[in-house]
């Protein structure tokens, strides 16, 4: 039985039953309800994993610290913080109510005056890195690469206020450059993006892509 | 009960001309294009051999239980090769990952690329990091990494969101040779600023059967090709047709689409 289930044309009949499903549905609108049913198992069935993603997290962590590796107090601080939130969530208050062992006072301290700044934090980095990319980053080996970093620029100029103070023929171009050549090329890409899904969805059909089984299969 | 009639022949017509790509390949081995962001991965590899650093991969914000399955599995053969080339120089190998499920696939990846390499003592466990599923903790993870170890080489491929600016911002100012692509195309501008290679949109898909370098799977992309030769047909008679002042051609595929 053990041999059998190790066989790679176990996962590809899965794989084919279960996507051909939900596409027929998709296709014919009948048996919603089947479709439904199996998004919804895979929901669960990720559940599981999140049990081995927690295995893997303290085990890289633990074997650092027992290591005593380079920077092995980052991996000290990540498993206390680890430990104290998973308390707070345990044990915490939820709602109106007053937590077993915590108080929900203490919970929202780390939830909500911790976390919530730092992950607003991080995230801003995006709108920091995004204006000062062209400075830091910009590799403008070739003259598409130059043509995309003025697109950019005049679209900057286009959306802020500034740009029509400078120079009121900023507007049309950004707005040409926007609605028109913009939109063509984003649609162009996405009819490819759509058509590769499928190709790769048949590939995966005929057991000739296998890398979502892991290596060597 | 509402049947996609013209989604459904559209999605047939696709898949046969695909399955005729393949059959054809069988005979000949197919041409298709290379791919610079493939072409150099042994370069980038070896260059992170001379410099005694390591390889920095990641896949993203998608998983394999979401719309973004797909582009992870591209994403996951792309890294297969990186680790093949890691492998083969000897180059250590770190792939930050947010999903819990793709955790034994990616170890199952990077041990077989380091087999076939042929460097198979120099694969650990902890090559494969997971970070919680939690967006900005794989953010964070990517940005300290880079910053710490200053990979020779960073590379991001898959369904990426905003974690793609981290990765590739960070990786520009670590001076990392960078390797990036997405179908997300929010985040292209940014990549290819930033990027020594990229893939943009399909590309990403192809690469995965390209890497492998398969006639079968070379077949496939030729098959989405005949596809794309209809599809620019159409768009070039409904232009014509337009712009000579009939929309006869326009009502004829809105019919058929219902």
């Amino acid at each position: 039985m053990a041999v059998i289930l190790k066989r790679g044309e176990i996962p590809i009949i899965l794989f084919t039953v279960v996507s051909g499903i939900i596409l027929f549905s998709y296709f014919t609108g009948l048996i919603p309800e089947v479709a439904d049913e199996l998004i919804g198992w895979s929901i669960i069935l990720v559940s599981f994993s999140y049990i081995l993603g927690l295995v893997t997290l303290l085990r890289y962590h633990l074997v650092r610290i027992r290591k005593r590796e380079k920077y092995w107090p980052y991996s000290a601080i990540l498993l206390a913080f680890f430990l104290m939130f998973l308390v707070s969530g345990l044990l915490g208050g939820v709602g109106g109510y007053e937590g077993i062992a915590v108080s929900k006072e203490f919970k929202d301290f780390l939830w909500l005056h911790m976390l919530a700044p730092l992950q607003t934090g991080v995230l801003s980095y995006v709108g920091f890195y995004m204006y000062t990319v062209f400075f830091r980053g910009a590799r403008t080996r070739s003259w598409d690469i130059g043509i995309m970093l003025i697109t950019a620029i005049l679209l900057m100029l286009y959306t802020a206020p500034i740009g029509a103070a400078i120079w009121p023929g900023f507007v049309p171009i950004g707005a040409w450059l926007k609605d028109v050549a913009n939109s063509g090329a984003y649609r162009g890409i996405m009819i490819g993006v759509g058509i590769g899904l499928i190709a790769l969805w048949l590939r995966a059909v005929l057991g000739y892509e296998k890398s979502y089984l892991g290596g060597g299969r | 009960m509402h049947v996609r009639v013209f989604e459904l022949v559209t999605f047939a017509l696709l898949c046969l001309l695909i399955y005729l790509g393949i059959a054809r390949a069988k005979k000949t081995k197919p041409y298709v294009r290379p791919f610079p962001a493939l072409e150099h991965i042994d370069e980038a590899v070896g260059r992170a051999a001379e410099m005694g650093k390591s390889v920095h991969y990641c896949t993203g914000w998608g998983g394999l239980n979401d719309e973004w399955a797909p582009v992870t599995t591209a994403a996951l053969a792309i890294m297969g090769e990186f680790a093949k080339a890691c492998g083969k120089y000897g180059v250590p190998m770190r792939y930050s990952c947010i999903r819990s499920h793709i955790v034994p696939i990616a170890e199952d990846i990077i041990k077989f690329g380091y087999d076939t390499g042929g460097h198979p003592e120099m694969y650990t466990p902890d090559m494969v990091y997971y970070t919680s599923e939690e967006q900005r903790a794989l953010m964070s993870a990517m940005m300290g990494y880079i910053m710490r170890e200053r990979p020779a080489v960073n590379c991001i491929f898959g369904a990426t969101k905003y974690e793609t600016i981290h990765s590739v911002g960070t990786g520009a100012i670590a001076g990392s040779m960078q390797f990036a692509g997405t179908p997300r195309l929010y985040y292209l501008p940014i990549i290819l600023c930033t990027c020594d290679y990229a893939l943009i949109g399909e590309e990403v898909y192809a690469a995965g059967a390209v890497v492998t370098g398969e006639p079968h799977q070379l077949g496939s992309v030729r098959g989405v090709d005949f596809f794309k030769m209809i599809i620019i047909a159409l768009i070039a008679i409904s232009v014509i047709l337009s712009s000579a002042g009939t929309d006869w051609f326009q009502r004829l595929i809105e019919f058929v689409a219902g």
